[in-house]
């Protein structure tokens, strides 16, 4: 097929035009379907912006109040992540002792445990914090557990034949080895931590202060249609925004080893 | 005087109740020489030389000679990509007492890289790299499983030519294992051929070559044709004496 006149010949063009496109699809789709079923059921993408400006100082209260509660979370996870990975890596034994408490976190549904967290932790940004951490915690300890078996066997006769010790197995080598797969592991986790932190506030928050998944609950029981999906776009941009996070930490980092 | 580097009755598997690799090999390796053990690849060879450096316990038998300083070169760099050129040649510095990097760097003819990645080094300067790491604690043993395999033809040549002249400068032992014939016979003192598995050898060559050698000399054809022969079946492998009959 002959390339068309109007569609970017540049790879980087055609990414953008794609993302466009989408977009615009994607909104037109939304509109088209707004307009046939009415403001109560699902608002316009004009009243959604409109609810954005109008509600701006609590969406933003809102959205720092969640965001903090995803980043601890997540940097939690995170250490929690690759602490038990390297442990795993360590040892068998411990790699067993472990592996139920590892495998309940990846299939604890978080809906059912969060009225758990109300009763313990009380309301406040504290349940979804712990929410954000079981969401994101299996992804960083998989693919942190990948990346350490990730040395081929030269790189480990290397140290070996130094006389290394396993610690200096771990530090020198397997871990900054893990990190490319790890930095995947985030950008999941990053995503993961938003749900998990708004499903906790579905749950543990009342609304003092604001959080995105209060306002969610908020509009949709209120007749808000518009005000939970200011809400929700909140939120996207927030799960958006951790992902840019990681990905320009990735660069930062090992970027420069990998020439990515 | 310093004992030689020897393996008695070594035999080595992958895995217990596992068909043997090496199977009672004896060998005798004079220090301060350059040996090449060279074989068909899967024979058997490289597991010979993880056992030298201790990489791998024996199955059974003895492995006795090889020095604490030692170093291995792989066939691939095996550099860490996070680690600069410098830091990489210093890595063995956190184990034991080694040279300045800058200078083991010089003597493979880097000087001046010392801060690139090693995503910023052609393979042939990877190479160079993974050699001066070898290099840097001044090993009275350096192992060599391919290392020149992966190269192209004119890199190879220049590297293999500073690797000889540095080992012929400082002394130390270096074995090398390679499929490659040519490069035992012009670069080695001593050439042991192995088949297998299990490893056994077939064949074992004195190569007298002179100072200044090359793979293109007269000599080295003649050599690697009898070589070529032990493998193939046609020749008559045991102790000869690899001097050209010219010299």
């Amino acid at each position: 097929m002959a390339p068309s006149r109007w569609w970017p010949r540049s790879e980087s063009g055609r990414e953008a035009a794609g993302l466009v496109l989408g977009l615009g699809l994607g909104v037109a789709l939304w509109w088209a379907l707004a307009a046939r079923v009415g403001p109560l059921l699902l608002p316009t993408p004009v009243a959604v912006l409109d609810a954005i400006w109008t509600e701006r100082s609590r969406l933003l209260l809102a959205c720092t109040s969640t965001a903090s509660a995803a980043g601890v979370g997540l940097l939690a996870a995170a250490l929690l992540g690759v602490t038990l990975a390297s442990a795993s890596w360590w040892s068998r034994g411990v790699a067993s002792l472990i592996l139920p408490y590892v495998t309940l976190l990846q299939v604890l549904p978080i809906v059912a445990i969060a009225p758990l967290l109300v009763v313990w932790l009380g309301y406040g940004t504290g349940v979804a914090t712990v929410t954000a951490l079981i969401a994101a915690f299996y992804p960083v300890y998989a693919s942190t557990g990948t990346g350490l078996r990730a040395p081929g066997a030269n790189l480990t006769d290397l140290l070996r034949l130094y006389g290394a010790s396993r610690a200096h197995e771990l530090w020198l080598l397997r871990l900054p080895s893990a990190l490319p797969s790890l930095m995947a592991g985030l950008r999941t986790a990053g995503g993961l931590s938003v749900i998990g932190a708004i499903v906790g506030e579905f749950v543990g928050s009342n609304g003092q202060p604001p959080t995105l998944g209060f306002l969610v609950l908020y509009g949709a029981r209120s007749a808000r249609p518009d005000l939970a999906f200011a809400a929700i776009s909140g939120a996207a941009a927030l799960a958006l925004g951790v992902q840019a996070g990681v990905r320009l930490l990735e660069r930062r980092t090992i970027g420069r080893w990998y020439g990515r | 005087m310093t004992p030689p580097l020897q393996t008695h009755d070594l035999s080595w598997a992958p895995a217990p109740g596992a068909e043997p690799v090496i199977s009672r090999l004896s060998l005798e390796l004079p220090r301060g020489s350059f040996v090449a053990l060279v074989g068909p690849s899967g024979c058997g060879k490289s597991s010979l030389l993880r056992l030298l450096a201790g990489l791998r316990p024996p199955s059974s038998g003895t492995v006795s000679g090889i020095p604490e300083q030692k170093a291995f070169v792989f066939q691939d760099p095996a550099l860490l990509p996070w680690l600069t050129v410098r830091e990489n040649v210093a890595l063995p510095g956190k184990f034991s007492a080694i040279d300045p990097p800058e200078q083991a760097l010089a003597r493979v003819g880097l000087a001046g890289l010392e801060h690139r990645l090693p995503r910023e080094l052609s393979g042939g300067q990877a190479m160079r790299v993974s050699l001066a790491r070898a290099l840097v604690s001044r090993p009275e043993l350096v192992l060599l499983d391919e290392a020149f395999t992966a190269l192209d033809g004119v890199t190879r040549r220049g590297l293999q030519r500073d690797f000889r002249a540095l080992q012929q400068a400082v002394g130390f032992t270096a074995i090398l294992v390679t499929h490659e014939l040519t490069d035992a016979v012009w670069l080695a003192d001593r050439v042991i051929a192995l088949d297998g598995p299990p490893l056994r050898v077939i064949g074992r060559l004195e190569v007298s070559l002179g100072p200044n050698r090359d793979p293109e000399a007269p000599g080295v054809a003649p050599l690697v044709h009898t070589l070529a022969g032990w493998f193939s079946g046609r020749g008559d492998a045991g102790e000869l004496s690899g001097r050209p009959r010219s010299m």
